[in-house]
């Protein structure tokens, strides 16, 4: 194991929000799940989401840099299929532990580059992204891309 | 219009673009292109479409729409008072996320890459829409042209986002008066610059029908909030009856399509023209340009008044239909229409979206060119 550590300070908030200081920024999470559409804030499983499909996109365009291949957009779409969800709420008679069972994204490259580059890109990004290398043994990942220009 | 064949053969509009077009296209909309640069461009791309359709036997030309990022968010440069705005942008002012979402994953397509002109101020012709592609291809072609246009419903519904529009039209009733306005300027400039054929695209007919209240396109972004289909049917033909007034002497065609991003067929809404037949018959277009060649529209069905643009091969598959296939189709449309009502076309568009084509150039040509040759062997067997 390296040395290399990275770390936050989180600080609960009265509201049930935290703030998340990292280095010399700082954000905000709002409650950890939430089932609520109306729900104002972005949830601590959002923001997990985020984070992976950032880790995606920005994977993929790191890889494109290097390779001098150029790409005009992309996005991604995450989604997370949750286990026992009841569970969390206290439902009476829910039992079972919360979780996540499989998370599926969808990521739209728009690119001239050929077929070939864009395979290539994605396959090297997923080798080195540590999200996806973290979760794949821990969680069903379905990962897909498609050109879009 | 000059004199033409028993069943004619025309394109619905568009034909995929080259990919030095779609960078231009890009380039032109971040601004690193000149207008007259990605014109340069767009002229060499018509100039070829014209001769694919001329190889072809193509009788009624379009323009391929080369010139357009899609049938209709082309009309937010040619508008004042119209920003186009990726569903990206849209997500950010718009209350249905949820729905949007929904489409957006229906569709399999990224936010990123679908346009829709927004209404963000009162709507006036900066510019004529389509006189500029008429004109370059009377200049470069002897035969007859279509220009298709967006229709008045299409426009209304998609321009009008409540929460971008509401500042300067309190309804979509209210902006159409002004669509209305905008459309019949622009056919009477095509009309006297000699435009043969005007065909209006109203693809979002079939979801006010077939979609049971739930919105698959983009195109619709307050159809949720529409409500009754039967209002939204009569609201859609009353506007088209209102840009047609006055213009009787010129063709013109109303398209209806059922959705053509995909070439997945199981993406297509399902049903029969049946349920539109009340309202479709009130229309004063010529000529009803319908998708008979994808199994959910159905079998053929007469509409009484109207002229059938009888779409007999499918955009979206890679196969080419056999001249025979083709002719099996037109036999069935002659069980409710003369020989002399019925045009032949394609099911809709070949690169209805510029950047997601539903097919390659060679196989757009490829069934054009079967269209023709069964055009050829019905005016054989009906010229008498």
């Amino acid at each position: 194991m390296s040395d290399l550590r990275f770390s936050v300070r989180v600080n609960s908030r009265p509201d049930g929000r935290c703030d998340v200081r990292v280095r010399k920024r700082s954000f905000e999470v709002g409650v950890p799940l939430s089932f609520d559409s109306a729900y104002d804030g972005v949830t601590a499983l959002e923001q997990f989401l985020g984070a992976l499909g950032s880790d995606l996109a920005g994977g993929l365009l790191a890889r494109a840099r290097k390779r001098r291949i150029e790409i005009d957009a992309i996005e991604a779409t995450v989604e997370a299929a949750l286990n026992n969800p009841l569970a969390y709420l206290d439902v009476v008679g829910e039992q079972g532990t919360t979780a996540i069972e499989q998370i599926s994204a969808r990521v739209y490259i728009s690119s001239f580059a050929s077929e070939a580059d864009i395979q290539m890109l994605w396959a090297e990004m997923l080798e080195r992204s540590p999200l996806v290398n973290t979760l794949r043994p821990a969680v069903k990942l379905d990962l897909s891309f498609k050109v879009a220009l | 219009m000059s004199r033409l064949p028993l069943f004619p053969v025309t394109m619905v509009g568009s034909w995929p673009r080259p990919a030095e077009l779609l960078r231009a296209q890009k380039a032109k909309r971040a601004g690193k292109l000149s207008a007259a640069e990605f014109d340069r461009l767009a002229d060499a791309a018509v100039l070829e479409v014209l001769r694919l359709q001329d190889e072809a036997g193509v009788d009624v030309v379009t323009d391929g729409e080369q010139r357009r990022d899609n049938f209709y968010s082309f009309a937010a440069d040619k508008l004042s008072g119209v920003k186009l705005m990726t569903l990206a942008e849209m997500l950010d002012i718009i209350e249905d996320k949820a729905g949007f979402e929904q489409i957006l994953k229906t569709l399999d397509v990224p936010a990123y890459s679908l346009s829709n002109p927004t209404c963000v101020g009162r709507i006036e012709r900066k510019a004529p829409l389509a006189l500029d592609e008429l004109r370059f291809l009377r200049r470069h072609t002897s035969k007859p042209v279509k220009i298709p246009l967006p229709g008045p419903y299409l426009l209304t519904r998609a321009m009008f986002v409540k929460e971008a529009s509401r500042p300067t039209y309190a309804s979509k009733e209210e902006l159409s008066v002004d669509v209305v306005r905008v459309l019949r300027a622009e056919m009477a400039d095509l009309v006297r610059d000699g435009a043969d054929f005007i065909q209006f695209d109203e693809p979002v007919l079939t979801e006010v029908v077939f979609s049971g209240g739930k919105t698959r396109t983009f195109m619709c972004a307050s159809l949720a909030a529409g409500g009754d289909p039967k209002v939204e049917l009569e609201f859609a033909v009353t506007l088209m009856n209102q840009v047609l007034e006055g213009f009787e002497q010129v063709q013109t065609g109303l398209h209806i399509c059922r959705g053509n991003w995909s070439q997945d067929e199981s993406t297509l809404l399902r049903g029969n023209y049946a349920p539109l037949k009340p309202w479709l018959e009130r229309l004063k277009v010529k000529q009803l340009v319908l998708e008979y060649a994808t199994e959910p529209a159905g079998d053929v069905m007469r509409f009484e008044g109207q002229q059938l643009g009888l779409g007999c091969v499918n955009p979206r598959t890679p196969r080419v239909e056999s001249e025979e296939e083709i002719l099996a189709q037109a036999q069935r449309a002659l069980e409710h229409y003369e020989p002399g009502q019925i045009w032949l076309n394609p099911d809709c568009g070949f690169g209805t979206f510029s950047n997601s084509p539903v097919n390659s150039g060679n196989v757009a040509a490829a069934k054009m060119k079967a269209l023709a040759g069964a055009a050829r062997r019905l005016r054989q067997r009906h010229q008498a």
